[in-house]
C-alpha cells in the first residue's frame, strides 16, 4: 500500500502550520544580536559522562574516510556523544515540522522550523517524539530522548544535530550558531570526528570548527582530494 | 484537489516574506579566523606571564602541589584588561613564542632534538610551496624540508606517504626506499623504524553498524625484506598505536562482531590479541614513552564514577582512574602526565603537570600567564619535557611554550 500521498499531504499540512507560526513567533526574535541565536541541544556541562563532541560539522577525518554520500562528503551536522535516555532540548523558539519525516538520520528524528528560515534536526533519536507538526516549542524544552544510529544503545549513542535551510535543502555549519562553549565540548577527548582533513595542496582551507562549508545535498563531492591527511 | 495550487502558493509566499523579512546571515556569523592574505612575513611574538613571575610550579624547583581530587584553581584570575607584554628578548617563563603567521599552519610536531618544530602548510614568505617546514623552537624564519607529508619516522628522517593505490616510503629528499601495496591507506611505523603496519579491510566481514569504522585486520611489512604478515584477529576501530617495541600494536575498538569493546593488544609476532580493559566508549588512549602504561578517557559509563581519565598496565594490571579531566600527554620520562583541564570557566587553557607517582598536580602555566587557546587538542610534548607546541584556536598558527628552562 502507497501511503505517499496520505505522506505528502501531512508534511505539507505541517509545513505551511510551522511556517505561519514561525512567522508569528519571528516577530519575538531579537533584533540583530553579536550572540548566536540558538541555544544549547543538552543541558549541563560538557564531559566524559555527560556529552562531548564526539564529531565536528564539515569535513572531518571521520567523513572523509567514511563519506556520507548525500552529503558531498562532508559531515552535516554535530554529534553531542551523549548516553541514550538524554533529553533532548529545542534549540531555539519555533514550530514542530516533522516528526520522523524522510530526511534521514535514523531510527527517529525531528524538525523545527525557526524564524529566518532555519530548521533545526534532531537525529537518531531513541524513540518517535511525542510532538506533532504544528506544535509550538520554545528554547529549552524537552522535546525528545537521544538514541544511537543502530537503535540498540551500545554502539554509538550520540545526538546528530543539523541546521537547515533553503527549505531543508542545505546545512550549514551549527558552531556559529549555537551558544556553546565549544572550545571545551570536546571534554579534552581526540578522535577521527573531532580531526579536520587537510588537502595536502590548499592545506589552509576547513581546518577549524568555524570555517566549514553550507552542504548542498546531492551536490558534488567536496572533499575527494589528490593528496590529503590524515 | 484545487485548493492545493492555492495552498503552495500562499505557503511560497510566506517562505519568500520570511526569507526576505529575516536579518542578513551576517548577523550571527562568527568572526572567522583567516590567513591575511598575500606573504606576510613572520613576527616573532613572544608571549610572558602578566602576573607573579612564573617561579612556582617549575619541575626541579621546590613547588606546591595539590593532592590528587583538589579543586583549587592554579592561578589568579585572568585580567582581560591588562596588557600582554611582546617582545623579542626575554627569559620569563612561562613564554609563548608564535612561529607562524595567523592561519599558518597545521600539524605541528617536534623535532628529535626539541630545538625545532616541523609542521605542514605554505609558511613561506616569497616561496608558494605547501609542505613540510621547520622553524626553531624560539622562532625564526621558516625552511622548507619537503613536500611529501605523511607518517615520519620519529628521528623525521622517513616518511611513509599515500601515493594513490601504494603508500610509499621515503626520505624526505624523495629517494623512494619501499613501497607498501596497502591502498594508499595510512601507515604506521614504529619507533624501531625497520617495519610498517596498516589497517587493511577485512572484506566479507558483516558491517554491524554504519556509525562504526569499518572491520579491519593489522598487516604488517618488514622493509628489509618485504615480507608481510597478517594477524588473524579482526577489529572494528578508528586507529591503532605501536607499543616502543615495535612489536606490540594497541586497538582501541571491538572484534568483528562489534561485541567486547575496549582496550586491545595484539602481538605482531605470535597474532595474539589479548583484551586488556573491556568497556565500551574509551577515548583518546596513550601508550607512555617506555611502554609500560596506557593512559585513556572512559565515556558514558553506566558507573558515573567511571567516567573519566584512567591509566593501566600494558597486561591489563593495576588499572586506576586520576584526578585530572581533559586532553593529557605523556611526559618523557614517562612518570607524570602534562594535560589540558576542560572543562573549565577560564577564557584561556592551562598546562598542569600530574605525577603518577602520587597524583600531585602542579600547575604549569595558568590561564592568562601567558594567554593561549589549543585548537582541536592539537599539541605536543617536546622531547626534552620542557615545553609544548600547539596551533592556536585564536589566530590559527603555530606557538610554543616554554615552562622549564
Ligand atoms: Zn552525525
Amino acid at each position: 500500500m502507497d501511503h505517499r500521498p496520505a505522506r505528502r499531504r501531512g508534511l505539507l499540512t505541517g509545513l505551511a502550520a510551522a511556517l505561519l507560526l514561525t512567522a508569528l513567533l519571528s516577530g519575538r526574535t531579537p533584533a540583530r544580536a553579536a550572540a548566536p541565536p540558538f541555544g544549547a541541544p543538552l543541558a549541563g556541562s560538557p564531559g566524559p559522562g555527560s556529552w562531548f563532541i564526539g564529531q565536528w560539522y564539515g569535513n572531518t577525518a571521520w567523513a572523509h574516510d567514511n563519506p556520507y554520500p548525500a552529503g558531498q562528503g562532508l559531515h552535516f551536522g554535530v554529534d553531542f556523544n551523549t548516553p541514550c535516555g538524554t533529553t533532548v532540548l529545542a534549540i531555539g523558539d519555533g514550530a514542530v515540522f516533522a516528526v520522523d519525516g524522510p530526511y534521514g538520520s535514523a531510527p527517529h528524528s525531528v524538525v523545527i522550523a525557526h524564524a529566518d528560515g532555519l530548521f533545526s534536526l534532531y537525529g537518531h533519536l531513541l524513540e518517535r517524539a511525542t510532538l506533532t507538526p504544528g506544535q509550538v516549542v520554545r528554547v529549552g524544552d524537552p522535546i525528545a530522548r537521544s538514541g544511537d544510529p543502530a537503535g540498540r544503545c551500545d554502539l554509538d549513542p550520540h545526538l546528530h544535530l543539523e541546521i537547515r535551510r533553503n527549505m531543508m535543502r542545505e546545512t550549514t555549519n551549527p558552531v556559529p550558531l549555537l551558544r556553546v562553549d565549544w572550545h571545551r565540548a570536546t571534554a579534552g577527548i581526540r578522535r577521527n570526528g573531532t580531526t579536520f582533513v587537510r588537502d595536502l595542496d590548499n592545506p589552509a582551507r576547513w581546518l577549524t570548527i568555524v570555517d566549514q562549508p553550507d552542504v548542498l545535498f546531492g551536490g558534488a563531492r567536496l572533499n575527494d582530494y589528490p593528496r590529503s591527511w590524515p | 484537489m484545487r485548493r492545493r495550487p492555492a495552498r503552495l502558493a500562499a505557503l511560497l509566499l510566506v517562505a519568500l516574506l520570511l526569507t526576505a523579512c529575516v536579518p542578513g546571515r551576517e548577523a550571527v556569523t562568527p568572526r572567522l579566523v583567516t590567513p591575511p592574505p598575500g606573504g606576510v612575513r613572520p613576527t616573532i611574538i613572544v608571549l610572558t606571564s602578566t602576573a607573579a613571575p612564573a617561579t612556582t610550579g617549575l619541575p626541579g624547583a621546590p613547588t606546591p602541589t595539590l593532592p590528587p581530587g583538589a579543586t583549587r584553581a592554579p592561578t589568579s584570575p585572568p585580567n582581560p584588561s591588562a596588557p600582554t607584554r611582546a617582545s623579542t628578548a626575554t627569559n620569563t617563563l612561562p613564554r609563548a613564542t608564535k612561529l607562524t603567521r595567523d592561519g599558518c599552519c597545521a600539524l605541528p610536531r617536534w623535532l628529535p632534538d626539541s630545538a625545532g618544530i616541523a609542521f605542514y602548510g605554505a609558511a613561506g614568505q616569497i616561496d608558494p610551496r605547501a609542505g613540510l617546514w621547520r622553524v626553531p623552537q624560539g622562532g625564526g624564519t621558516p625552511q622548507f624540508l619537503s613536500p611529501l607529508y605523511g607518517t615520519f619516522s620519529p628521528d623525521l628522517g622517513l616518511v611513509a606517504y599515500p601515493d594513490g593505490g601504494v603508500t610509499r616510503l621515503a626520505r624526505l629528499d624523495g629517494v623512494v626506499l619501499a613501497t607498501l601495496p596497502n591502498g594508499g591507506r595510512r601507515a604506521y611505523l614504529p619507533a624501531t623504524s625497520d617495519r610498517v603496519a596498516w589497517m587493511a579491510p577485512a572484506n566479507g566481514v558483516p558491517v554491524v553498524s554504519t556509525s562504526l569504522d569499518p572491520p579491519f585486520q593489522i598487516t604488517i611489512m618488514q622493509l628489509d625484506t618485504g615480507a608481510i604478515s597478517t594477524p588473524p584477529a579482526i577489529f572494528i576501530g578508528e586507529t591503532i598505536q605501536w607499543f616502543p617495541d615495535g612489536r606490540r600494536i594497541l586497538v582501541n575498538g571491538r572484534d568483528s562482531r562489534a561485541e567486547h569493546p575496549g582496550l586491545w593488544v595484539l602481538d605482531t609476532v605470535s597474532g595474539a590479541a589479548t583484551l586488556i580493559v573491556e568497556s565500551p566508549w574509551l577515548e583518546s588512549p596513550l601508550i607512555s614513552p617506555d611502554g609500560q602504561r596506557i593512559v585513556y578517557t572512559a565515556t558514558l559509563q553506566r558507573d558515573a564514577a567511571a567516567n573519566g581519565v584512567w591509566i593501566v598496565n600494558a597486561d591489563g594490571g593495576g588499572r586506576q582512574r586520576l584526578a585530572l579531566t581533559g586532553g593529557y600527554r605523556w611526559l618523557p620520562d614517562s612518570g607524570a602526565l602534562l594535560h589540558i583541564p576542560a572543562p573549565t570557566d577560564r577564557p584561556n587553557d592551562e598546562l598542569w603537570r600530574y605525577n603518577l607517582a602520587d597524583g600531585a598536580r602542579t600547575p604549569l602555566v595558568g590561564a592568562g600567564q601567558p594567554p593561549f587557546t589549543i585548537a582541536q587538542n592539537e599539541w605536543e610534548v617536546a622531547p626534552d619535557g620542557k615545553a609544548i607546541v600547539y596551533r592556536s584556536a585564536t589566530d590559527g598558527a603555530i606557538w610554543s611554550l616554554r615552562f622549564a628552562p
